[in-house]
C-alpha cells in the first residue's frame, strides 16, 4: 500500500514497485486491519512539518512506525512518542539512515569486540556542498506558484536568533553515531551555529537573494558521562561529496575512522590503527553487513536505506527486546541538538539531561 | 669570507641533532660556527657530528661573540625565556623552540624588544614549514578556497598512550591539583598557528576542554603516580571575518607521527592538508571544488621543498630545513618578511591561554585577553 496526497504520484511510485493499492487519506491507511508497519517519509510544507501528526496517529492506530527525521523538533514530543508505542508494545525507527552503512555497522560491531578500548575522543562531521551556491534555492521544491512558499522563516538577522537547520537536518545522523560509538551520553555541550551565505533565493520563483539567517554550519563540542570527549560539525556549504560522514573515534587500544563520502567508486571506507601499529590501514567491511541481495557497489542512498528497513524487519520478526535507532535514540539525538542551539544562543554550555518541564 | 649569516646554538641535545643542526648545514645562506650545551662533551659530539668550529658551555660567551648574528635556542629545560631576552638584549637575531614563554603577555614584550632593536624572530612553529602545508598557504592566498567559512585542525599522535612509558611532561605526581595544561601548549601551538596563517584573520572567542585520559603513570623511580595534566583538549572558536573552528590536540590518541591535519573550507573550495607518516608518505594535500567535488591529490612544486631534498626524507629534517632556511632568507634579504616571528607566537599562546581560562570558567573567553597587549 501507498499513500501520497498527490495520486498521480502514488500511482507512478505503485506501478514503478509493483504495489498493489494507492490511497489518498492515510487515515484509511491506519484503518486497515491487515496492516503492521507504517513508514512516514513525507515532505511537508515545510521540512516535514507533519510527521509529529502522523507518527502519534499511526502509533494510535497500533502500528509498528519507522519515521523521516525530525519525528519533532522538540525532544520531548519524541519521547511522548516513544512512551507512546513502548505503552502499546510498537517498535520504531528513525531514518537515521548513515549508522546502517555496512561500514559503520561493522565499526560498531569493532568496538563492542573492545578495538578502541576505553574512549577518549569522538569526532564527527556531516558536511556537503548542496547549498554552496547563493542561487540554489533555500527551498529546493519546483514549485509553479508563490502560495506553495510559505513556511521559511530566517527573517531576524541576529546571531542568536538563527534557525537551526543544518545541525538538525545534517547534524542528526552523526550526533546519532556518536552516542552509540562512545557508549555514553553527554553530560554538556557548547556550541556555534553560523549562517555563511546570508543571502540567498528562497524559492525557484525568486530572482532576488535575501537575507535568510538559518545555521548552514555549525560546530559543537560536548563531554561524555564516560569521561570522553566529543565534537560534531555540520555544514551543507562546506565542499565535499554526499553524503559527507566521517566517524573518528580514538581509545585507549586502538582508533577508528569511517568514512561515508561518495568518491570515486567508493561510497564508504573503515580505517583502524592500534598502539602497536599505528598507521591507519584500510579494514575489509565483511560481507555479513551488507543487506540481504545487495553487495558492494551498490549506490549509498539503497545501500544503507535497504539495510535500516531489513534491520527494522528483522527486529520486528525476531519479536525480542532489541530496537536500534527507535525513538527513543532519536529523542536523545534531539536533545542534544535543542540544547546545542540553546547553547548558541545563550552562549554557554549547556548541561544534559535538559530539565524534565513539560 | 663570505657574507653568510653566522648562526650559534645553543642546547645540543636529540631535537638540536635531528632538526636544527643538519637544518643550519644545509642553508646556503648560513655559516654554523658554535655550538654551545652546559654539557661539553655532548656540545664536543655534535660538533664533531656536525663539523662545527666552536665549541662553548657558557651561553653568555655565545652570546657575547660580534661575529654572530644569529642565535638558535633549542634547550630543553623551561628556560627560553630568560635565554630570549638574554640574546635580543645582545642584538642577535632569533630562532627559538616554543614556547618562547608561558605566558603570552612575555611573548609580546620579547617581541617589542626585537622590534626596537631592529631584530627578526623566529619560534620553531615547525609545521607550517611543510612543503605541502606552505603550497597549501600560497593557494589560499591565490584565491582557492574563496571566502574561509572553516578550519578543523588536529596534532595528535600516541607518544605516551601507554601509562608506563616515561614523560617529559609529567614526571612529577600532581596530586588532587587541578589540570594542568600539556598537550593544548606541547601539542596544540603549531597548529593553532596554522589555524591562525591559513584563515588569515584573528579568533575573537574560544571555549574548550581539557582532559586527562591517562591518570596514571610510571615515573622514572619506578613509582605510580597521579598525572593530572591535559593529555588531550579540544576548543572551538569563532573569526573576526566569520569563520569558524575546531582544534584538537593529544598525545594519548593512536596514529603516528607527527599526527597534523589542517582542513579549510572555503566558498569556491576546500583544502586538506596531512602530516602523517604512514607507509612511507609524510605530507599529503588534497583539494576540491564545488564543480569537482571528490578530492583529489594535489602535486606540491619541487621549489617548496628544502636544499638537497630526496624522496622518503624524513620529515623531522626536512620541515626544520626549511624553517631555518626561511629565516635565513628574511634575514638577508632584509625586508618586512618574517613569518612565525615571535609577534605570531604570542598570538598562538594568547589563544593557548584562552582556551585554559574557558575551561577553568567554563565558559567562552573573548580575544584580545585583558584589553590588548599585544598588536
Amino acid at each position: 500500500m501507498l499513500c501520497d496526497l498527490d495520486r498521480d504520484l502514488a500511482k507512478a511510485r505503485a506501478q514503478q514497485f509493483g504495489i498493489p493499492e494507492i490511497e489518498t487519506d492515510y487515515e484509511q491507511v491506519l484503518r486497515r486491519g491487515d496492516i503492521d508497519v507504517v513508514d512516514i517519509v513525507t515532505r511537508g510544507k515545510d521540512r516535514g512539518e507533519n510527521h509529529q501528526e502522523l507518527t502519534f496517529a499511526a502509533l494510535d492506530a497500533g502500528k509498528h512506525v519507522l519515521c523521516e527525521k525530525p519525528v519533532c523538533h522538540d525532544y520531548r514530543d519524541i519521547r511522548r512518542a516513544h512512551e507512546l508505542a513502548a505503552s502499546k508494545g510498537l517498535k520504531t525507527k528513525v531514518g537515521l539512515t548513515f549508522r546502517y552503512a555496512p561500514a559503520v555497522m561493522y565499526m560498531q560491531a569493532l568496538i563492542a569486540e573492545g578495538f578502541v578500548g576505553q574512549p577518549f575522543i569522538f569526532n564527527g562531521f556531516e558536511q556537503n556542498y548542496q547549498w554552496i551556491n547563493p542561487d540554489t534555492p533555500m527551498d529546493k521544491r519546483a514549485h509553479k506558484d508563490r502560495s506553495e512558499g510559505g513556511e521559511i522563516k530566517g527573517h531576524d538577522s541576529r546571531p542568536e536568533a538563527i534557525q537551526v537547520l543544518s545541525l538538525e537536518g545534517y547534524g542528526a545522523p552523526v550526533i546519532d553515531i556518536g552516542l552509540m560509538s562512545v557508549g555514553s551520553g553527554l553530560e554538556r555541550v557548547v556550541g556555534t551555529l553560523k549562517n555563511m551565505i546570508p543571502y540567498r533565493r528562497r524559492t525557484n520563483l525568486d530572482t532576488e537573494r535575501e537575507r535568510i539567517n538559518v545555521d548552514d554550519a555549525d560546530i559543537f563540542i560536548g563531554e561524555c558521562e564516560n569521561g570522553a570527549a566529543f565534537s560534531v560539525q555540520s555544514s551543507y556549504v562546506t565542499v565535499g561529496n554526499y553524503p559527507g560522514i566521517e566517524a573518528r573515534i580514538y581509545g585507549s587500544e586502538g582508533a577508528l575512522i569511517c568514512r561515508l563520502v561518495d568518491e570515486f567508486g567508493e561510497c564508504e571506507t573503515l580505517h583502524g590503527a592500534t598502539p602497536a601499529a599505528v598507521e591507519f590501514v584500510r579494514m575489509p567491511i565483511p560481507e555479513r553487513f551488507f543487506p540481504p541481495g545487495i553487495g558492494p557497489g551498490e549506490p549509498w542512498p539503497s545501500l544503507f536505506y535497504g539495510n535500516l528497513v531489513h534491520n527494522f524487519m528483522q527486529e520486528l520478526i525476531d519479536g525480542n527486546d532489541a530496537n536500534q535507532g527507535n525513538f527513543a535514540q532519536s529523542a536523545s539525538v534531539q536533545e542534544v541538538i535543542n540544547a546545542v542551539a540553546l547553547s548558541h544562543r545563550e552562549r554557554r554550555w549547556v548541561d544534559l539531561p535538559l530539565p524534565r518541564g513539560d | 669570507m663570505t657574507d653568510k649569516l653566522r648562526v650559534g646554538v645553543i642546547g645540543a641535545g636529540r631535537w638540536a641533532g635531528f632538526a636544527h643542526l643538519p637544518g643550519w648545514k644545509r642553508s646556503p645562506l648560513v655559516d654554523l660556527v658554535a655550538v654551545c650545551d652546559v654539557d661539553r662533551e655532548k656540545a664536543e659530539a655534535r660538533a664533531k657530528e656536525f663539523s662545527i668550529p666552536d665549541v662553548e658551555t657558557d651561553y653568555q660567551k655565545l652570546l657575547s661573540r660580534r661575529d654572530i648574528d644569529v642565535i638558535d635556542i633549542v634547550t630543553s629545560g623551561d628556560n627560553h625565556e630568560p635565554l630570549t631576552f638574554d640574546t635580543l638584549n645582545a642584538g642577535k637575531h632569533c630562532l627559538v623552540e616554543k614556547p618562547v614563554c608561558h605566558d603570552y603577555r612575555d611573548v609580546w614584550r620579547a617581541h617589542a624588544l626585537a622590534t626596537s632593536k631592529g631584530l627578526k624572530t623566529k619560534v620553531g612553529l615547525t609545521f607550517r614549514y611543510a612543503p605541502a602545508m606552505q603550497y597549501m598557504y600560497s593557494l589560499i592566498e591565490d584565491g582557492f578556497i574563496g571566502e574561509p567559512y572553516i578550519f578543523n585542525g588536529w596534532e595528535q599522535n600516541s607518544q605516551w598512550i601507554d601509562p608506563a612509558a616515561p614523560s617529559r611532561f609529567m614526571r612529577q605526581d600532581t596530586g588532587d591539583a587541578p589540570i594542568k595544561v600539556g598537550s593544548l601548549e606541547g601539542y596544540g601551538a603549531p597548529t593553532i598557528d596554522i589555524s591562525l596563517w591559513l584563515i588569515q584573520s584573528k579568533v575573537t572567542s574560544v571555549v574548550g576542554i581539557l582532559k586527562n585520559f591517562v591518570p596514571k603513570r610510571l615515573n622514572p623511580d619506578g613509582n605510580w603516580v597521579r598525572t593530572n595534566v591535559d593529555d588531550g583538549d579540544v576548543y572551538i572558536g569563532e573569526y573576526a571575518n566569520g569563520a569558524i573552528c575546531s582544534m584538537q590536540s593529544s598525545y594519548v590518541t593512536v596514529g603516528n607521527y607527527p599526527g597534523i591535519e589542517a582542513r579549510v573550507f572555503g566558498s569556491k573550495g576546500a583544502l586538506i592538508c596531512r602530516l602523517v607518516e604512514e607507509f612511507g608518505e609524510c605530507q599529503t594535500l588534497k583539494s576540491a571544488t564545488p564543480d569537482a567535488v571528490e578530492f583529489v591529490p594535489v602535486e606540491v612544486p619541487a621549489s617548496y621543498f628544502p636544499h638537497g631534498y630526496k624522496k622518503g626524507e624524513s620529515w623531522r629534517s626536512q620541515f626544520y630545513a626549511n624553517l631555518v632556511h626561511n629565516f635565513a632568507k628574511e634575514i638577508t634579504d632584509g625586508g618586512e618578511a618574517n613569518q612565525g616571528n615571535f609577534a605570531q607566537s604570542a598570538r598562538v599562546q594568547e589563544i593557548i591561554n584562552a582556551v585554559e581560562r574557558s575551561y577553568r570558567e567554563r565558559r567562552w573567553v573573548d580575544l584580545p585577553l585583558d584589553g590588548g597587549v599585544g598588536d
